[in-house]
């Protein structure tokens, strides 16, 4: 009881202060517009890219369903422009005439029957794209998404075909958006890292300068001549945290719901999990942040810092990772939590653009989380200003 | 009467300073009793050892007539705190800061009969940013003992207030005593001590230096009255009265001569001044005060 309600007072604290309502509920949502207006202009949940298509033979038999997918991306999120010859396509791809070219080569519809009907080779499709370009690179990863996603379409149509349950695929395909109802969504690939961002906000910013605020302002000392322990306080803290980013993230639902119409599957457990274990992990970065800084402007300066780095190195809104960087800022950008719990929570929605396994997701952020918890109850006694 | 708190041997230092020096002292139930000293005689420190936010190097705490060696949530449920520097949420009103802090200690209060004693009714709904200084002041105190507590904490409670907002606070102190409760005070202010004090204890530079009633401290220095004077010619009036009194300048202006017999000193101290042809202005005859007591004792005033 004593936990709950001081967790109130810190809350209701936070939330009158002009600063703490606006950065922890107001902004991550006009970001949330901001960012699906600019990459997707508001009220459209697509965007589109150019798309090469030459075919070596006219898709016939299976091979048709091909061309059935071909039309379902078009015109979002390709736009499909077709090529007699290689040479024309290529030169379009290199000056920015098309993001990516997928070339159907000679024998695709019979061995996709082949592989189909008598589950050999499967058929090889070649996509072309420029890797120093970050549309076509994304382009590359959503059209790759499309074909896996196609694999399992195919799987479907085919087994209707011939009269036999597709049994392999038919499971699998419950989890998967059917091909013709996917598009590439921005609002869909925005949402997981909007969600982070909002969490990271109240971790960078609310938990080490409130912490630290609380110890300089003699608030700590206050509270600790009542009977409430230290267990107390850090319980109480950590629930108006969770409580603060439980609300933001509840608004960014509904928002995400209701005006962007974004996956459902972000209602599913799997999503809500994750944003959960992300929480955890982005706190206890927080509360190990708090417990280097004695001032703080000190906290609010390493917070900011964590911040911009955790967001845009970390690949909330562009993949960074598939850009032309320089090695070290990739390993660099590999090392951090928030790369693996926006790919993570992207991968619940469909949209990873990475080729992380299970475990990666799960490893480096732990690590952070193991390294954090351990150094914050090191410096624990720092924290509270107490002999 | 019994002794709610006693206090043997108590010692803290910081590097080289000692901030507590091995220090003795009793307060007794239902007594106020004033700690006195300059900024950094070791009050504060003496007072946070005992509400458990410091901890000592040295020496025996017996609370309520037991040995206490860690403050623990059982003995601060008896105890109220108003530290020296008053801290509270900013943005929560009145009203739910003195809840909150009920709820802190697992208690239920009347937060309005609270309020209506302590003088913040019109600040009900008011953030606690929004108050002035005695109003924070009086709602240190409305938190302070909003536990019902047994022993009362005060840290230099009228520091910064005007002399109106300080007689408020005197007046809130004296009707806690009347309620039986017992309070520790520091303070710096030789006034707020003789104002309010069953018991003082002069402390200087981390050690008790003289204890006992404001009464018992003044008749100490062995001297009934102080006469005190202005002149333009100072200089001249001290070097012209010295061989006849312990005479001190207060002031750049003003001087002091300690007494027990003040109408031969007027009259010596008037003798002089015609005859030497230096002004008298501003006579005033006071009785000794703890102020004295701590210039005897430490050579200093309480406000160096």
């Amino acid at each position: 009881m004593k936990i709950i309600k001081l967790a109130k007072g810190f809350f209701i604290n936070e939330i009158r202060e002009f600063n703490g309502f606006f950065w922890t509920f107001v902004f991550p949502a006009v970001l949330y517009f901001i960012l699906v207006s600019v990459f997707s202009g508001m009220g459209s949940s697509g965007i589109s890219f150019k798309m090469g298509v030459l075919a070596d033979e006219e898709l016939t038999g299976l091979g048709s369903i091909l061309n059935e997918v071909l039309e379902q991306v078009s015109p979002e999120p390709f736009n499909v422009i077709n090529y007699e010859n290689m040479e024309q396509m290529m030169d379009d791809l290199k000056f920015n005439k098309i993001d990516v070219g997928v070339r159907i080569p000679a024998g695709t519809s019979s061995s996709l029957t082949k592989s189909i009907v008598f589950h050999q080779e499967p058929a090889k499709i070649e996509i072309y794209s420029v890797s120093a370009r970050g549309e076509s690179k994304m382009a590359l990863q959503i059209l790759k998404n499309i074909f896996e996603q196609v694999n399992l379409q195919i799987g479907k149509e085919t087994a209707s075909r011939l009269g036999n349950v597709y049994k392999d695929i038919e499971v699998s395909a419950e989890a998967v958006t059917p091909s013709d109802e996917w598009k590439f969504s921005y609002s869909n690939y925005l949402f997981p890292a909007v969600i982070l961002m909002a969490i990271l906000s109240i971790s960078m910013f609310n938990a080490p300068i409130g912490l630290i605020y609380n110890r300089v302002k003699g608030i700590n000392r206050r509270l600790y001549t009542t009977t409430i322990g230290s267990f107390h306080y850090f319980s109480a803290f950590f629930l108006f945290l969770l409580f603060s980013a439980l609300l933001s993230v509840s608004l960014l639902y509904v928002i995400g719901t209701t005006l962007f119409k974004v996956d459902p599957a972000i209602m599913k457990i799997e999503f809500m999990a994750k944003i959960v274990y992300s929480t955890a992990v982005l706190f206890s970065i927080g509360m190990m942040i708090s417990s280097f800084c004695k001032k703080y402007t000190t906290a609010e300066v390493i917070g900011q810092i964590f911040f911009q780095v955790f967001m845009f190195l970390g690949g909330f809104y562009f993949p960074v990772l598939n850009f032309d960087i320089p090695q070290a800022v990739k390993w660099f950008a590999k090392a951090l939590p928030t790369t693996y719990l926006v790919e993570s929570l992207r991968a619940s929605l469909g949209y990873d653009v990475y080729s992380f396994s299970e475990a990666t997701f799960w490893t480096v952020p732990s690590v952070w989380l193991g390294v954090s918890l351990i150094v914050f109850i090191f410096n624990f006694k720092r924290v509270m200003s107490y002999e | 009467m019994e002794d709610i708190l006693l206090v043997k041997n108590l010692k803290k230092h910081y590097r080289d300073v000692r901030a507590v020096d091995d220090i003795s002292f009793s307060v007794k139930k239902g007594e106020i009793t004033s700690i006195l000293g300059p900024n950094g005689a070791g009050k504060t420190t003496t007072v946070e050892i005992i509400e458990g936010l410091r901890k000592a190097d040295a020496g025996d705490i017996y609370l309520f007539g037991k040995k206490v060696s860690h403050i623990d949530a059982s003995i601060k449920k008896s105890m109220g705190v108003q530290l020296q520097t008053t801290a509270f949420f900013e943005y929560l009103t009145v009203k739910e800061t003195i809840e909150l802090f009920a709820g802190l200690y697992g208690v239920t209060v009347d937060s309005r009969k609270v309020i209506e004693e302590f003088s913040l009714i019109d600040k009900t709904r008011s953030k606690v940013k929004e108050l002035s200084g005695g109003q924070l002041q009086r709602l240190a105190l409305a938190v302070a003992v909003v536990n019902d507590p047994e022993i009362i904490f005060l840290d230099e409670p009228t520091t910064g207030l005007d002399p109106q907002a300080r007689r408020n606070v005197w007046d809130i102190v004296l009707k806690l005593k009347e309620k039986g409760k017992t309070i520790i005070l520091t303070t710096h202010y030789m006034e707020e001590a003789e104002k309010l004090s069953d018991h003082v204890y002069i402390m200087d530079h981390g050690k008790i230096v003289a204890s006992g009633t404001v009464e018992e401290l003044v008749k100490s220095l062995g001297m009934e009255s102080f006469v005190e004077f202005s002149t333009t010619q100072s200089e001249k009036a001290l070097a012209l009265l010295e061989g006849d009194f312990k005479i001190k300048a207060v002031t750049r202006e003003t001087l002091s001569i300690p007494t027990t017999n003040v109408e031969q000193t007027l009259h010596v101290l008037f003798s002089k001044s015609h005859e030497n042809g230096f002004n008298v202005d501003n006579v005033i005859i006071r009785r000794p005060n703890l102020e004295d007591v701590f210039l005897h004792i430490t050579g200093r005033s309480l406000r160096d």
